[in-house]
């Protein structure tokens, strides 16, 4: 009887991920190869710079409620120059069970022009707002002391160019996101725990104005996470992310510096402690 | 069942109760004790106060019961009477009979039984529960078939519960016929000639007494069979004070208006011929008296004690002075004093142990082992004086053969180192003839008082010091032992909890040693015994809380840990979905508390004083008790006022401690 240690389950896990990644990048590549031979000329690539900050909230109002926030800001042009997006995600989970949460809500986000990307006298307005619903599934994956987290996002978005009086119209993303936790100092993610943070998250767009560049992003990311305590944990880290332009033969190479603040609190035991009540985490 | 008392009487109800038989009189027929006998019962009674039942009318009792342990006795009891009101009255018939069987032989499966009986019939007459009118005793005996009179009396009568008027007894013992004849005055007083006939030391003796009206004046004691006369006593003292209270002379003395027992007494010790010469005949004049009055409890108990006699004697009753009543009081006071005082030094072990160090630990412990024993004498008497009695005691009379226990020298003989050793003690007192008996008791009883507290404070003394030097020996020992247990526990104490470990080697080093040496010195430089006990008893008491904190770091290793733990929940982190990521819930309160807990470690560390010590200890345990109480309910007021509260004074008063 063969048996695998737990140190080849980590290893094995490693394994998979990065293939994971691999084929996730050789299919962009592959999107990028097959609309080439439409084209005439060779692919471009235009590197930016960001610095995208954000602070992600989760409060715990029932026993199995969430409500799930998310406030970034970003910025652009070698990374902080320029304003390039202010963004607002807001949304209720459910924990359906211990392994499977699912999230439902609302984005707003306000876009800032870049006019370098557009011909020269092009009237643009300086920032524009888009309203998206979405949905989300997450799937948790213990994999020995690396948690591996599968996430399903969906997205209905109204959004418009920057060319001034341009409509609003209505597009559709999907997104999934393979990620893992992996915990450097100790066995599991406790407070004080630092760890390996990866994914790689592809999207897909659609809708009637989406005619060539059906891969809208592919972005991979490489960082820390630190849990200070039981409300507050920290993450930074390297993005890398490849978005088909609208030619959908160029494509937009972005060096994405992260920095995230995760803030949870649990109304629903404060409130049940005030209530004098007893409680024991009881999820499922 | 019911169970009712009346006197020595216990009535047991098993039967159902008739209805009324009379009125007010209600029937009983069934088990029934009489005189602790068991039997059946057949009455009429009435019930008093409190359901007690009073017995009226008629009464039979008949008990019939071989003996357990020898089933070859039997023993059958009847009696007739009458009650009145609970009261003998009138005719009661007592027949007893005792039966033996002895099995001599069986020949032809037919056993050759004889029988030894006795009968014993008694028919009384009471008046208002006390025997009055004629009394018939006779017992029979059976024997090799042969029926004979054992024992009866003659013209036996009662007056009113006395014995009234001749009568004659008779009584077959060994082939010996013994006989009492006497005669009562009114009242059961003895009067005129009494004439005994028993066996004393095998000879058949015929006693012949006088009597003047209780008092008895004159005894005459002949060998039957020799003619011998072998003790003659007359009462010339007693003759003389009749004589003299009939002629009216002014004497110290009355004849007595109270009744006495049998034995005529005017202050006659036992071993005086006046008392002795009367031993032999009152025994079997009590014997008779016990036969006769066997199932009337008033007079015997246990159907072989007497205890009130219907045949009395009389006495004078001496006048005392003032005087004399005060020295009987104290000498009553005084010889309870010395009683005591040698009792408690007789008895005690200490002087047993050491006698041995000293000849005069040796000769002090015989002193009060001789002198228990004599004072033990001595109490006859000084109960005697100090009682009714000494009212009816001429003091010529008592004190007439000296007293054995009142001597002029006492002997104490010990042993000390394999020698035997005589030591003389002279009592001057003695000496003196011009007291009165009390006084002279008096001042013998002081005189041994004082050698006893002189003896007896110079015991107290050497024994106390031996006592001490050995409680310091043991105090010392006890002090190297547990020094030396501690500082090996010291040694070998080691906690996972480094903070721990710290405090434990402060307190070796600011107490078990520092303290301990400076107690020490204290110790050795101290020359009273009890400053110097009390000093040991301090080191001993600062090696026990030594050990103590020990003991209690040992449990303190994880006590903080476990706070923490009660205080931390497992739940899920809404982030990474860990379902057992660990929660710290009342932070503030838990780390306020950790706060004050690492306060009272640190005025542990740095105690230099064991007394204190212990408070720490108790400090903690009330933290750590209030931190489990804590950890239930809504405790959010009390986490906002901690806020970031550093003072500890503070956290303590928010924390409630």
């Amino acid at each position: 009887m063969i048996s695998i240690g737990k140190g080849n389950l980590v290893s094995g896990m490693m394994k998979l991920l990065l293939l994971a990644f691999v084929c996730l990048l050789v299919n962009t590549q592959l999107f990028g190869q097959v609309s080439e031979p439409e084209e005439i000329r060779q692919k471009e690539n235009y590197n930016f710079q960001f610095l995208w900050t954000g602070i992600y909230t989760k409060y715990r109002i029932g026993e199995k409620l969430w409500y799930n926030g998310e406030y970034h800001v970003r910025t652009r042009n070698n990374f902080i120059n320029e304003m390039n997006q202010l963004y607002i995600r807001l949304g209720l989970s459910y924990l359906l069970t211990s392994n499977f949460e699912i999230t439902g809500g609302i984005v707003t986000p306000f876009y800032w022009s870049d006019p370098g990307q557009f011909p020269e006298g092009t009237p643009l307005d300086k920032v524009v707002p888009q309203f998206r619903f979405w949905q989300q599934y997450l799937f948790i994956q213990p994999v020995g002391r690396v948690k591996v987290y599968h996430q399903i996002r969906m997205e209905q978005r109204w959004r418009r160019d920057f060319i001034v009086d341009t409509p609003f119209e209505l597009t559709h993303r999907f997104r999934y996101k393979i990620m893992a936790y992996i915990p450097l100092n100790s066995r599991d993610l406790q407070k004080k725990t630092l760890f390996l943070s990866l994914y790689n998250e592809i999207f897909i767009q659609a809708g009637k104005s989406i005619e060539v560049n059906f891969l809208e992003d592919n972005r991979t990311f490489v960082g820390f996470g630190y849990i200070l305590n039981e409300n507050i944990q920290l993450q930074t880290g390297y993005m890398k992310s490849l978005q088909q332009r609208g030619n959908g033969i160029d494509f937009n190479d972005r060096d994405i510096i992260r920095i995230s603040l995760y803030h949870n609190f649990d109304f629903y035991y404060k409130k049940k402690i005030s209530q004098g009540e007893s409680l024991l985490p009881s999820f499922y | 069942m019911i169970s009712i008392k009346s006197d020595h009487i216990i009535l047991i109800f098993l039967l159902f109760m008739i209805p009324t038989f009379h009125f007010g009189q209600s029937p009983y027929k069934g088990k029934y004790l009489f005189n602790g006998i068991e039997g059946e019962g057949s009455f009429t009674y009435k019930l008093g106060e409190n359901n007690r039942a009073i017995l009226d009318g008629k009464f039979n009792f008949k008990s019939k019961r071989i003996d357990s342990l020898d089933k070859r006795n039997l023993f059958k009891l009847q009696i007739d009477g009458i009650y009145s009101d609970n009261k003998k009255v009138e005719q009661w018939i007592y027949v007893e009979e005792n039966h033996l069987i002895h099995l001599n032989d069986v020949k032809d499966f037919s056993p050759d039984i004889s029988l030894e009986s006795t009968k014993k019939e008694i028919t009384a007459n009471y008046k208002d529960g006390l025997p009055h009118g004629t009394f018939d005793f006779r017992e029979n005996i059976f024997r090799e078939e042969n029926l004979r009179v054992l024992a009866r009396s003659y013209n036996l009568r009662f007056y009113e519960g006395k014995l009234r008027g001749e009568f004659r007894f008779e009584k077959l013992h060994q082939d010996k016929i013994l006989k009492i004849m006497g005669e009562t005055k009114n009242n059961g007083v003895m009067n005129g000639i009494w004439e005994f006939e028993y066996l004393e030391n095998g000879n058949m003796v015929k006693e012949s007494r006088r009597y003047e009206e209780g008092f008895l004046i004159g005894l005459n004691k002949v060998n039957m069979a020799t003619g011998e006369t072998i003790q003659e006593v007359i009462y010339y003292n007693t003759i003389n004070k009749l004589k003299a209270l009939e002629e009216e002379e002014e004497v110290p003395y009355r004849v007595s208006d109270n009744y006495f027992g049998l034995t005529f007494n005017d202050g006659f010790r036992d071993l005086s011929n006046e008392f002795s010469g009367q031993t032999s005949g009152n025994q079997l004049l009590e014997e008779f008296l016990v036969k006769v009055l066997s199932y009337d409890t008033l007079y015997v108990k246990n159907r072989d004690e007497l205890i009130v006699s219907p045949v009395h004697t009389k006495r004078f009753r001496y006048d005392l002075s003032e005087e004399d009543k005060s020295h009987i009081d104290s000498l009553a006071s005084e010889f309870n004093k010395l009683d005591n005082d040698v009792k408690v030094l007789a008895s005690r072990n200490a002087l047993a142990i050491n006698r041995n160090r000293k000849d005069s630990l040796a000769y002090a412990y015989e002193f009060f082992q001789f002198n228990e024993k004599k004072i033990s004498e001595f109490r006859k008497v000084v109960d005697i004086f100090s009682s009714e009695d000494i009212f009816y005691i001429d003091q010529s009379n008592f004190s007439r053969e000296g007293f054995n226990f009142l001597t002029s020298k006492d002997v104490i003989t010990y042993q000390f180192e394999e020698d035997t050793i005589n030591k003389v003690i002279e009592y001057k007192s003695i000496e003196e003839n011009d007291k009165t008996l009390v006084q002279l008791f008096r001042s013998y009883i002081l005189e041994k008082q004082q050698l006893v507290n002189q003896i007896g404070g110079y015991v107290l003394k050497e024994l106390n010091q031996i006592r001490q030097s050995e409680e310091l020996e043991t105090v010392e020992e006890e002090i190297l032992e547990t020094k030396s247990r501690i500082d090996s526990l010291f040694s070998n104490f080691k906690t996972d909890n480094n903070s721990i470990n710290m405090v434990a080697n402060s307190v070796r080093q600011n107490i078990h040693n520092n303290e301990f040496n400076k107690l020490n010195e204290e110790y050795t430089n101290i020359e009273d015994y009890q400053d110097r006990f009390t000093k040991g008893m301090e080191i001993v008491e600062l090696l026990e809380t030594t050990e103590f904190v020990l003991q209690a770091l040992q449990n303190l290793e994880n006590s903080w840990e476990d706070i923490r733990e009660l205080y931390t929940d497992v739940t899920l982190d809404p982030f990474t979905f860990n379902p057992s990521f660990k929660v710290l819930r009342k932070r503030r309160i838990v780390e306020s508390g950790e706060r004050v807990f690492n306060f009272y470690l640190d005025q542990i560390r740095n105690e230099s004083t064991y007394r204190n010590i212990k408070d720490y200890f108790l400090e903690i345990d009330n933290l750590l008790f209030r931190m489990d109480e804590l950890r239930k309910g809504n405790t959010s007021r009390l986490e906002r006022r901690l806020g970031s509260e550093t003072e500890i004074s503070q956290i303590k008063k928010i924390l409630g401690l």
